[in-house]
């Protein structure tokens, strides 16, 4: 089982957490949690889901206890500013540029975003899945993707503006 | 409708496995409404910047230590085997409260012998195997 998750938990807290050595502590620590809560699980999920709850909770926990003084995670207020600059949009990018800083900004993002995005783009649930994992509706997942996808596009446009990579 | 909806049409039509198209009218806003049409473009870019990224490489180290922790650990046989321990261990006090019941109707020698030496194990197996069985 932990030859099955584990490289698939990495891929996932490595895109939340947006560290490798950060993402490797946390796939350890879920494994150790999931080892200790086993005996508990009921069978009223998949074992995925339950497995991927765990990880989206230690993830988040990690986040909290690491990294709380460095995130200021965006507001609904700046979503104006990115439906007000167009210029940009037609701009030529370095590919490789924009990837590297669209996967530091999904770390950037508030948890429960970077986990939404992060279990839909990279793990491939789908809303049902991840509303299970979440413990969420669907229609919050909807929302919370939605919102994910904005913030993105405000952390993003702050990146290029500063010259961040 | 409100821009907000259709932003909200947008949206929700980025996550849809087989997307459909835009409503006649849905379509026809997003395409003359300046704002909407640029949100439209802007959550499209970075949805494909999303679906693009290269997927993340695994670090050796990572699967050698998960599959130590998963060796030590996991897995529904050594699951059972702990189970089957916890059950074995829980059933020690019961076992001396029925000897000791035993005792109480025909006290013997032979029986206080038995007693003692099956409290003595019994003891000795909940102290050694309690701590591995909740590790
Ligand atoms: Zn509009």
């Amino acid at each position: 089982m932990a030859k099955e998750f584990a490289p698939r938990l990495y891929r996932h807290a490595y895109r939340s957490l947006g560290d490798s050595h950060l993402a490797a502590e946390a796939v350890q620590e879920t494994l150790v949690r999931v080892h200790r809560s086993l005996p508990d699980f009921r069978g009223e999920c998949a074992l995925g889901t339950w497995i991927y709850r765990i990880a989206v909770n230690t993830i988040t926990s990690y986040r909290r206890r690491r990294h709380n003084h460095s995130i200021s995670f965006v507001g609904t207020g700046d979503i104006q500013y990115i439906i007000d600059e167009e210029g940009d949009l037609e701009e030529a990018f370095d590919r490789k540029l924009e990837c590297e800083r669209l996967a530091r900004c999904i770390a950037k993002l508030s948890p429960r975003e970077s986990a939404a995005i992060t279990l839909f783009y990279m793990d491939g649930y789908g809303y049902k899945e991840i509303a299970s994992i979440l413990e969420t509706s669907v229609d919050c997942v909807g929302l919370l993707l939605h919102r994910g996808r904005e913030h993105l596009r405000v952390l993003l446009a702050g990146t290029r503006e500063r010259g961040e990579i | 409708m409100k821009c907000e909806e259709y932003r909200r049409i947008c949206n929700r039509r980025l996550d849809e496995r087989n997307r459909s198209p835009l409503a006649a009218e849905a379509e026809l806003h997003v395409r003359d409404c300046p704002r909407c049409n640029a949100y439209a473009r802007a959550m499209f870019q970075i949805d494909a910047g999303l679906r693009s990224l290269p997927e993340v490489q695994v670090p050796e180290e990572v699967l050698a230590s998960a599959l130590s922790e998963g060796g030590r650990c996991v897995g529904p046989g050594r699951e059972l085997l702990n189970r089957v321990g916890r059950g074995v261990a829980a059933g020690f006090p019961p076992a001396i409260a029925w000897s000791l019941g035993g005792l109480l109707h025909s006290p013997s020698d032979t029986a206080m012998q038995f007693l003692l030496v099956s409290a003595a194990v019994a003891l000795f197996a909940l102290t050694a195997l309690r701590p591995r069985l909740s590790a």
